[in-house]
């Protein structure tokens, strides 16, 4: 084992990802919030150019994602992706960027780590936003899940596996 | 490293310069081989160099190289150019790949120069089997390195992209410019285009992740010199126009390696004094300190000590 296994799991992300040693030609930021701090410090580099899509100026997350997709279809080498937002906030939307075409050191991720995150359920197999705590019910099919310090990239979530096969449902369905 | 038998086919001079040469299998088949791959040719003169594989990757009847015949050649171009025959037989390594094509690429732009083309010739083959979008630049002199200018635009048509030197250049600002998300471009070329490329790239954006070079580099002869061996205390001699690792596998020590031009960093090599003229493309400079890649890197003025 490397010195970086012991310290970071690979199994969960690592933030900010990215390569920040590129240079970018446009940069694309997308905040979950207004995001006006970290603007006017990306509008500051002079030979950037700067398109910012904020989540407040779109009617739900399901819009922004779109508006970031048409983006992207028209854009070129030479962009950057930067996200940022809760942690399932941002995966959602890197999964839109892969989609388009960009790399994992196209994007980085910026992360608030108190708000929501992905969470997949092993037993149905859905895909939902949950909070951060460690035991949580699935929305879908209501067993009471632990979330497991392994996260899928490809999902964008962590998996949810059944907290007590005695009692799989806890005390949500005694 | 496992080595093949092969039998030399059909070989013919396709510029005064560039010989294509056919290795066909003993018996049986040769191993398959994805489009990129190279394999080492062991002469018979004790040099081994590395040849992209250029015939059809789908074919494992008989595999296509060419060899262009190098000013400073060592003899091992010199060999395949003068002296091989249809019918010789040689011992080949099994193909390796180091410089392999990108499956979620959905644009492909290939940057050829001169002899470069080689492995772009399978990279075509196989490309045009799967359909995909690509661009194939090829720069060349006419009548000296334009081996496949012919072939390529019956096969390729409006694939193919010519720049004659005399009459076009290759602009790599213009090449590398606007172009869509999912491209990914590869070079193959002397060392001057794949720093020009490098260059353009990083200016433009392009991270590293999505251009792919691989570089002809054959060692270049020097001044001979000695090496001694830690472990057993031999000696052993490098001539002007051997390489380090020739020298120590013709002295019975066997190193792994794959490219034998200094990229690939399998030949790595840990010594303990000496002074090295570090040739190689592959090591850190703080790690040159204590390790030489014996492919491409020379001596040149107190003995090396090899800890091996
Ligand atoms: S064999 Fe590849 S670096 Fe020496």
């Amino acid at each position: 084992m490397n010195r970086t296994t012991e310290l970071h799991p690979f199994s969960v992300p690592r933030y900010p990802s990215g390569n920040p040693a590129q240079r970018v030609i446009v940069q694309v930021l997308v905040t979950q919030d207004a995001g006006q701090q970290r603007h006017a410090q990306l509008l500051a580099r002079a030979d950037t150019e700067l398109r910012h899509l904020a989540l407040p100026q779109y009617a739900d997350e399901a819009a922004l994602g779109e508006a970031l997709a048409t983006l992207l279809s028209e854009a070129r080498v030479g962009v950057h992706l930067e996200l940022h937002g809760d942690e399932a906030f941002i995966w959602s939307l890197c999964g839109v960027a892969r989609a388009a075409g960009l790399l994992g050191d196209e994007i980085t991720l910026q992360c608030n780590e108190s708000g929501r995150r992905m969470l997949f359920c092993v037993h149905c197999a859905s895909l939902q936003a949950g909070t951060c705590a460690d035991l949580q019910p699935c929305r879908q099919c209501g067993v009471m899940l632990e979330v497991r310090r392994h996260f899928s990239e490809r999902l964008g979530a962590y998996l949810g596996v059944c907290a007590d096969a005695d009692q799989p449902y806890a005390q949500a369905r005694p | 490293m496992s080595a093949l038998d092969a039998r030399v086919g059909e070989t013919r001079l396709i510029t005064p310069v560039i010989r294509e040469v056919s290795l066909m299998p003993v018996n049986g088949t040769l191993p398959a081989f994805s489009a990129g791959s190279h394999v080492q040719l062991h002469l018979p003169n004790g040099k081994r160099n590395a040849y992209s594989l250029l015939s059809d990757p789908g074919d494992t009847s008989h595999y296509r190289i060419a060899v262009r015949q190098q000013a400073q050649s060592r003899g091992g171009s010199r060999y395949v150019h003068e002296q091989l025959q249809t019918g010789d037989q040689l011992k080949i390594s099994s193909p390796a790949n180091l410089f392999p094509l990108h499956s979620t690429a959905r644009l492909h732009v290939l940057i050829a120069a001169g002899i470069g083309i080689t492995p772009f010739l399978a990279y075509c083959t196989e490309l045009l089997r799967r359909g995909a979008a690509f661009e194939l630049h090829y720069a060349y002199r006419a009548g000296l390195s334009d081996a496949y200018v012919e072939v390529l635009r019956e096969q390729l048509g409006e694939h193919l992209h010519l720049y004659e030197s005399s009459a076009r250049r290759l602009d790599l600002g213009q090449l590398l410019g606007h172009r869509p998300l999912g491209t990914h471009v590869y070079a193959c070329g002397p060392q001057s285009l794949l720093d020009a490329l490098r260059e353009q790239s990083l200016a433009l954006g392009w991270p590293a992740a999505r251009v792919h070079w691989e570089a002809f580099a054959a060692p270049e002869p020097g001044v001979p010199f000695v090496v001694e061996l830690a472990r057993s205390g031999r000696q052993v001699a490098v001539g002007a126009e051997q390489s380090l690792l020739e020298a120590l596998e013709s002295a019975g020590v066997e190193l792994p390696n794959l490219c034998r031009g200094g990229v690939c960093g399998q030949c790595r090599t840990p010594y303990l004094k000496g002074d090295v003229e570090h040739r190689d493309l592959f090591l850190a400079h703080e790690e040159r300190a204590s390790s030489l890649m014996p492919c491409v890197s020379r001596g040149c003025g107190s003995p090396i000590l090899l800890d091996i």
